[in-house]
């Protein structure tokens, strides 16, 4: 009965939500503050049902009830729990399921905290994310029904394709989801400026937070499926701008526009218009990809979500979204008023730069990865855009930017000098040059561009580190009383340059694994020994293993550093039984922040010797690293009160704890 | 009963929820908008003068942001103060008790019509735990038992895959319950295991058929060969060879290869009509004299197309299941002429349709025969071949009831009312009293 209570929420959610597009929105229309009202009692139940039916169905999970078809399809009672739970989202329907539930979580939250929101902004609000909810409700009612009942029950269920049975794989769709969806926040917040054809004061310190948060989310979901690909799938590498990842890649890129412009707004009340624009295209990539990702336009690992239907209904909500809303920015930009003026050198000038180059990026990669499906699509040519192409775009577009990124905390708003913002970061100027210089010399000059790469990163690495330590002026006032005033400053500073930090360490990862990391692919037979990165390593041969429902061969490795054995390492080639479908398990062998990545290929044919692909990667992991000094910048960033509460005093307590608690 | 006590309710909240603003005396007139703004820049300000005093902002940067800050307050508090028609009143207007009502009848309303729709009323759950008890009754019951089996043989085969006996005796089960990618999986496991053997080539070989969608493909065609160079007498491989040669279109030797089936089968096997038409389609192609017993292709062929296309449907769905077919009557009301076999074209037809398809085609010739034995009861062999097919298809209830019915056709005395009963024995049926004419 649990299984068919959930289907029945999931319904009753759809039609509160159908009430919620319509009344709120009316209500602000006609200044009438009972029907805005439905507003707030509505997100709060369409919340409540929503979880429930997610309940529901994770209790069928648990329980391996089979008669819903989505379980029968995707679980198995021999499953260990974790992965039964996580099946319950590693599948489209389920997965959909999640999506609006988060999208769910998002408005009841605006409805609980906004309560200091002009009403008729807020009203306007909830019914925006009402039709995004309506909208995704249907679609999984029509087209991906997850309490599809069947009967008679089948004693067994088909399982979790065992590639997808990975932790990794359990965190990383709800982190990108909460990442996805939290932009509809900014989407439905712009919206409801365009409709009402004002900003309030109030907006932009409400669409940062909610960006802030929606990007720390999205930046550790890029980031865990970044790993997860690089040591499962035992290819080596760790971007393959595939399709699935740029779909991710460029709401990233996006809202990390639409984070900076939203200062901007925030603080100087300027470039409201292009903020508008960015929430709203910044949503648009998130549908996209979801779109991308659902309809079966793509075939890559996600291709468990493949379907024609659901791809023409994703397809339609997708145009209904982004043409009505870019429609709608058409009509009624010239309406809103535009904010102050600034100097094109100032720190309004850098953020304009910063922009400039993040959308540049963001249309590059987006060109990169529709190009062969249109072209597909219309010639029936098949092209691949790999990685020459975004290395011949991407990189030189990110350059520029990177340079320019230390300059801008230093900045004055409005207007501010250059001189002394260069004069300040000599230091950073003569680290960087000074990498610059060794590395060439250390490589004899054969590394010009990795040389500067690094460069680059050391640059960003101190840079972002300046303002901090100039703001402390440690030279004047003496340590203790540096220390003080650097205690004293506002957290988002440490935001930026944690964030900005997170940046360079990622940069230098990137640069030191892309120029100097060694792949060797070779034959071994056991005993042999071969080098890597400054390690020996031998093959002691290979061994079986049985595993819970799968068998593999593992070869055995020793590493060596100078005759002195530094431990063993293991790499496999799984094949599970039942379907008779093989994996490979990389050997990773992490040292410092440094990895040596072992990858079996085939057995040659008279036994005993296999194909070995041995990569050192030097300092790979500082390119997940990085992406956590981000993430925490971020939430320092969105822990600062300052400035956030955009509403009478008396309430200012309450806020501010919301505040705290999303930090 | 209790579901829908449970659903009243959750509708009921939800309404309730839904309408409460419009009752609650709380909610007073909404702030103006513009008042709002001052509130911000107020707020700005204070942040300001917190920034200069701890010493983040120079007195002079200070100086001109307050300025700016002042001018956007200034023009705030004017436009605060200017206009009254921000103002929300707060009493219920006849629009917000139209909403209110609206809210009333359509949350209810779309939710029920859509449940009933898309919902499976008042389903239990089916949980693993109680799945696993022998099922008090039902259909449940019934593939709770298969199913059961095959559990605890994949259990065993998890632990140990290496067990080729366990794969030889899940595969043909795999292929019984239509799960075709299960069984090709098994069958390789078995024979890579325990080497080949022509019943599991057979059978193997007939996975693929299914799994290529009736196409009898080359490896497919080369495993029932093996399995005949091993055992000559193995007659579905000869059937699948047959449908090869069929399919490939050689005719002649197509023609020679029924013919020595039909030879050698039973005369109820249950190839028999499938190779006879198949014979008679092959000879005519092949340009060989019709045998004297042959089909009547004609007249009953385009109305049985329409019945097959109408059967189709709802098949795969229930095919795939492992569940128990339904006879569907408009089958029976469109099939005009009873047909006594498939014609050519629903042979060709059936060799390109997949297992569920082709279990709906011979549903079809079912319901022709049933509805041929209403018009003409006196036929023993008839009655004979209708209790079986239903046996087969595995639908015992009307397996039961031909049998009540047939043996109230015949006459105690009468020895084909001996045979349907001995049949009805062998098939595990009870001959009622109710349909034994005293």
């Amino acid at each position: 009965m649990i299984v068919e209570l959930g289907h029945y929420a999931l319904i009753l959610a759809l039609a509160a939500s159908l009430i919620q597009s319509v009344v709120p929105a009316l209500g602000a229309r006609r200044g009438d503050a009972r029907m805005m009202e439905v507003g707030q009692a509505s997100s709060l139940g369409v919340f409540l049902l929503l979880g429930f039916a997610f309940s529901a169905l994770t209790v069928a999970y648990v329980n391996s009830d089979f008669s819903v078809l989505n379980v029968y399809q995707n679980s198995h009672s021999a499953k260990p729990m974790l992965f039964k739970i996580s099946g319950v989202w590693g599948n489209h329907e389920g997965s959909m399921l999640l999506w609006v539930l988060i999208l769910a979580l998002f408005g009841a939250l605006v409805a609980s905290f906004g309560r200091d929101l002009p009403p008729t902004l807020r009203a306007n609000v909830l019914s925006v994310q009402a039709w995004i909810l309506t909208a995704f409700l249907a679609f999984i009612l029509f087209t991906s029904n997850p309490f599809t009942r069947l009967f008679p029950a089948p004693f067994e269920g088909e399982d979790l394709n065992p590639i997808l049975q990975d932790v990794g794989l359990a965190i990383h769709p709800p982190l990108l989801y909460l990442g996805y969806v939290g932009f509809s926040i900014a989407f439905s917040f712009a919206v409801a400026a365009l409709m009402d054809g004002k900003i309030d004061a109030a907006w932009a310190r409400w669409v940062r937070p909610w960006t802030l948060a929606a990007w720390i989310f999205l930046t550790l979901g890029i980031s865990m499926g970044s790993y997860w690909a690089y040591y499962e799938l035992g290819w080596g590498g760790w971007w393959f701008w595939d399709p699935v990842e740029n779909a991710s890649f460029m709401p990233w890129l996006s809202g990390t526009a639409l984070l900076h412009s939203a200062v901007v707004m925030e603080k100087r009340s300027a470039l409201k218009v292009w903020t508008i624009l960015l929430a709203i295209l910044t949503f648009s990539l998130s549908l996209l990809g979801t779109f991308l990702v659902r309809s079966g336009v793509l075939t890559s690992v996600h291709a468990f979500a493949t379907d024609p239907s659901r791809g023409i209904f994703i397809l339609m909500i997708l145009c209904v979204f982004i043409g009505g809303s870019l429609a709608l920015f058409a009509f009624r930009a010239s309406t809103l008023e535009s904010g102050g003026l600034f100097q094109p050198i100032s720190r309004e000038g850098a953020l304009v730069l910063n922009n400039l180059f993040l959308t540049t990026a963001t249309a590059t990669v987006l060109v990169g990865t529709l190009y062969p499906l249109l072209l597909e699509m219309l010639t029936g040519e098949k092209i691949s855009v790999g990685e020459p192409f975004f290395n011949l775009t991407f990189a030189p577009l990110m350059v520029p930017l990177l340079l320019a990124v230390p300059f801008g905390p230093l900045l004055a708003w409005k207007r501010g000098d250059i001189a002394g913002a260069t004069q300040r970061l000599y230091w950073a100027i003569g680290a960087a040059l000074l990498t610059v210089i060794i590395a060439l010399a250390l490589t004899q000059g054969t590394e010009v561009l990795a040389s500067l790469g690094l460069g680059l990163g050391i640059w960003l690495l101190i840079g972002s580190l300046v303002d901090l330590v100039e703001r402390a002026n440690f030279r004047k006032v003496g340590l203790s009383t540096g220390f003080a005033r650097l205690k004293g400053l506002p957290r988002s500073a440490f935001g930026t340059a944690l964030a900005h930090f997170g940046l360079g360490v990622t940069v230098v990862g990137i640069v030191c694994v892309s120029a100097f990391q060694t792949e060797v692919v070779t034959t071994m037979a056991p005993g042999d020994v071969r080098g890597a990165g400054g390690y020996e390593i031998r093959f002691d041969g290979m061994s079986e293993r049985d595993g819970p429902n799968y068998t593999e061969e593992v070869g055995n490795f020793t590493v060596m550093e100078n005759g002195t054995t530094l431990g063993t390492m293991e790499s496999a080639r799984r094949l599970y039984t039942a379907r008779q479908m093989p994996t490979t398990e990389a050997g990773i062998r992490t040292h410092w922040f440094s990895q040596l990545y072992l990858s079996l290929g085939d057995s040659t044919a008279n036994g005993g010797a296999t194909v070995v692909r041995i990569w050192y990667k030097p300092f790979v992991t500082l390119i997940w690293i990085g992406t956590i000094f981000m993430a925490i910048g971020g939430v320092v960033s969105l822990a600062d009160r300052r400035l956030r509460v955009g509403a009478p005093a008396a309430r200012k307590s309450r806020l501010a704890g919301a505040a705290g608690a999303r930090g | 009963m209790i579901f829908w006590f449970i659903v009243a309710g959750m509708t009921l909240g939800v309404v309730l929820l839904l309408v409460h603003p419009f009752f609650s005396s709380r909610i007073g007139s909404a702030e103006a908008r513009a008042a709002h703004d001052v509130e911000v820049y107020r707020a700005q300000l204070e942040e300001l003068e917190a920034d200069v005093e701890r010493g983040t902002l120079s007195e002079a940067e200070a100086g001109s942001a307050r300025a700016e800050i002042g001018r956007r307050l200034l023009k705030a508090n004017a436009a605060a103060g200017g206009r009254g028609d921000d103002e929300f009143a707060a009493p219920v207007g006849r629009k917000s008790i139209l909403a209110g009502i609206a809210v009333v009848v359509l949350v209810p309303a779309i939710s029920l019509a859509a449940y009933r729709h898309f919902g499976a009323q008042g389903l239990p759950d089916l949980p693993l735990s109680a799945r696993a008890q022998p099922a008090p009754s039902g259909g449940v019951g019934e593939d709770g038992g298969i199913g059961m089996l095959i559990a605890g043989a994949e259990e065993r085969l998890r632990a140990e895959p290496e067990d080729g006996e366990g794969w030889a005796v899940v595969a043909p089960i795999y292929l019984r319950m239509g799960r075709t990618e299960d069984a090709i999986q098994a069958f390789r496991n078995a024979n890579r295991l325990l080497g080949p053997n022509p019943v599991r080539d057979s059978g193997l070989g007939e996975a693929l058929t299914q799994s290529a969608g009736g196409e009898v493909t080359e490896e497919a065609r080369g495993l029932f060969e093996r399995a005949l160079q091993a055992r000559p007498d193995y007659l579905p491989a000869r059937f699948f060879v047959a449908l090869d040669l069929s399919q490939e279109g050689e005719n002649a030797d197509a023609a020679a290869a029924w013919e020595a089936l039909i030879e050698k089968s039973q005369p109820d096997a249950p190839w028999m009509p499938i190779a006879q038409s198949a014979l008679a389609d092959a000879r005519q192609k092949a340009g060989l004299p019709a045998l004297a017993e042959g089909t009547q292709p004609g007249e009953g062929a385009q109305a049985q197309t329409q019945a097959q296309a109408e059967t189709e449907a709802p098949a795969p769905a229930q095919a795939a299941a492992g569940g128990s077919p339904v006879a569907r009557p408009e089958a029976q009301a469109t099939a005009g002429e009873p047909g006594p076999g498939p014609g050519p074209e629903e042979i060709a037809a059936a060799s390109q349709m997949n297992a569920g398809e082709r279990v709906a085609m011979i549903e079809g010739m079912v319901s022709r025969l049933a509805e041929r034995l209403d018009t003409d009861p006196n036929d023993a062999q008839g009655w004979l071949r209708l209790i079986r097919s239903y046996s087969v298809l595995g639908e015992d209830e009307k397996a039961q009831g031909a049998l009540d019915r047939a043996l109230g056709v015949f006459s105690k005395d009468d020895t084909a009312r001996q045979e349907i009963s001995n049949l009805g024995r062998s098939l595990g049926l009870e001959a009622r009293e109710g349909g034994t004419p005293q």
